[in-house]
């Protein structure tokens, strides 16, 4: 619309503003805006990749282990400790443990003696009843005369129990409490174990069990089928016999323990 | 007006410039704040690694340690040898005991291997303790004929024997009083002679004197 007055009129604002621009006061601005220029523009730059920055993320890092590390050492020595007063108790414990088990030892040891549980060993007697072997036996005598039965070595064992035997067992059978000599046909069962003859009964105790054994009254009814047809009997004595072992069952089924 | 712009930006720019120092600054002064140095750092870490290995290692024993305790040897053993003593103890006589079994009364004299014959017969059925008038017998028990009677284990003992037997009732009862067995045969001998047998839900009996043994060792296990 005003095209001349427009054009004439710009032109001398802008040539005075240069001016003013370049005026000496400015050249400080100029000088200023310089530095600040760099330091911005470093700033800006080093940004994506700072150096120190950089460092400043390690070293961050470092401090965080450290803490963690630290942290985690804590939480073991806890545990160390706890660890330690539980181990403590359980060798306290143990101890009590073993202790009883050194007592229960030793009261198992006396009962497995007195149960016949274990070997024994000592000064007896050896005592051999037999089958008779003669062949001059008459025709017609009661084959049972001629056998050893269940009731002989019952009399024979009870026999040395009283004259002071201590343990006793017939051709490996340990005689116990539980044991009964028992007669099935001609068979005869210890410990419900078959025995075959001869007999052997050993009987670890005193001397005087020879001289007992030997009395004519003893036993009169077997040495008088010894006599008469050919059975066997021998009793000698002897310093150093091995009674076995019960080798049988001994835990009770029906019989408790009772308070008395 | 005119003096007023160059004055602002003036202003604008000395800020920025102090801004962007200050930026600077602190960047350096972080990094320079940290107490160690990063060798020091370093050392401090290995040491903590180092060390809370040797921790590591040292609660992985105390644990050991304590599974080792508490294991079989100890406690399990207690009670295993507890109940095995406890049932020798009544194996052997060591304690009165009680259970279901029978009982048998023989009114009269009969010959002392005829008494063990009959308690020959309860053990052969399976009785697991066994008792004549109130006494526990053991295998070592006997009978003794004497002038004035029968002593069993030393201790006067007179009609009627009483005999007292835990274990099967039933099998007890049937060995006892089978055909041709022990008491029919006491019976044929001696028809003056009654033996009653029963059965008893609870038969008890006491312990048994302890025997001390003189000539029998326990043999050294080899």
């Amino acid at each position: 619309m005003f095209p001349a007055t427009t054009r004439g009129g710009s032109a001398r604002p802008v040539r005075l503003q240069l001016r003013a621009a370049f005026r000496p006061g400015r050249w400080i601005l100029f000088l200023l805006g310089v530095p600040l220029g760099v330091i911005l523009s470093i700033a800006l730059q080093t940004h994506p990749v700072p150096a120190a920055q950089r460092e400043t993320t390690i070293r961050a890092v470092s401090a965080e282990t450290i803490l963690r590390l630290e942290e985690e050492q804590r939480s073991l020595k806890d545990a160390i400790k706890t660890l330690r007063e539980q181990v403590a108790v359980a060798q306290r414990d143990e101890t009590a443990q073993q202790t009883q088990l050194t007592g229960l030892s030793g009261d198992l040891q006396a009962l497995k003696r007195r149960a016949g549980l274990t070997p024994m060993q000592g000064p007896g007697i050896k005592i051999t009843l037999d089958d008779s072997q003669s062949r001059a036996v008459p025709v017609g005598t009661d084959a049972n005369l001629l056998l050893v039965h269940d009731f002989d070595l019952r009399d024979t064992i009870a026999l040395l129990w009283s004259s002071g035997a201590e343990a006793i067992d017939i051709n490996g059978q340990r005689i116990v409490d539980t044991t009964s000599i028992y007669c099935v046909g001609t068979t005869i069962l210890v410990n419900d174990t078959r025995l075959s003859p001869p007999y052997v009964i050993q009987a670890i105790g005193p001397t005087g069990m020879q001289a007992t054994l030997s009395d004519p009254v003893s036993l009169a009814h077997f040495k008088g089928l010894v006599r008469q047809y050919g059975l066997g009997f021998k009793a000698v004595g002897a310093d150093d016999l091995t009674v076995a072992a019960f080798d049988g069952r001994t835990n009770p089924r029906y019989a408790v323990a009772s308070a008395r | 007006m005119k003096r007023l712009v160059p004055q602002i930006s003036l202003a604008l720019v000395c800020f920025l410039l102090g801004l962007g120092l200050v930026t600077q600054f602190r960047t350096y002064h972080t990094v320079a704040k940290s107490e160690l140095s990063p060798a020091d750092e370093a050392l401090v870490i290995g040491d903590l690694v180092d060390g809370n290995g040797s921790l590591r290692r040292e609660v992985g024993e105390l644990q050991d340690k304590l599974a080792q305790y508490g294991q079989p040897g100890s406690a399990a053993s207690v009670g295993a040898m507890r109940t095995e003593r406890d049932q020798l103890q009544i194996a052997v006589g060591a304690t009165s005991v009680q259970g279901p079994g029978v009982e048998m009364a023989v009114s009269g004299y009969v010959r002392t291997d005829e008494l063990v014959d009959l308690i020959n017969e309860l053990r052969n059925a399976g009785a697991e303790a066994v008792g004549v008038n109130g006494r526990r017998l053991t295998a070592r028990s006997v009978f003794i004929s004497g002038p004035g009677g029968y002593s069993l284990d030393g201790v006067q003992v007179t009609p009627p024997f009483r005999f007292s037997a835990i274990g099967l009732p039933a099998t007890l009862e049937t060995a006892l009083l089978r055909k041709g067995g022990v008491v029919a045969l006491l019976r044929a001998y001696y028809p003056s002679l009654t033996i009653d047998v029963v059965r008893r839900d609870l038969v008890q009996l006491p312990a048994a004197d302890p025997v001390a043994s003189a000539y029998a060792l326990a043999r050294a296990a080899s």
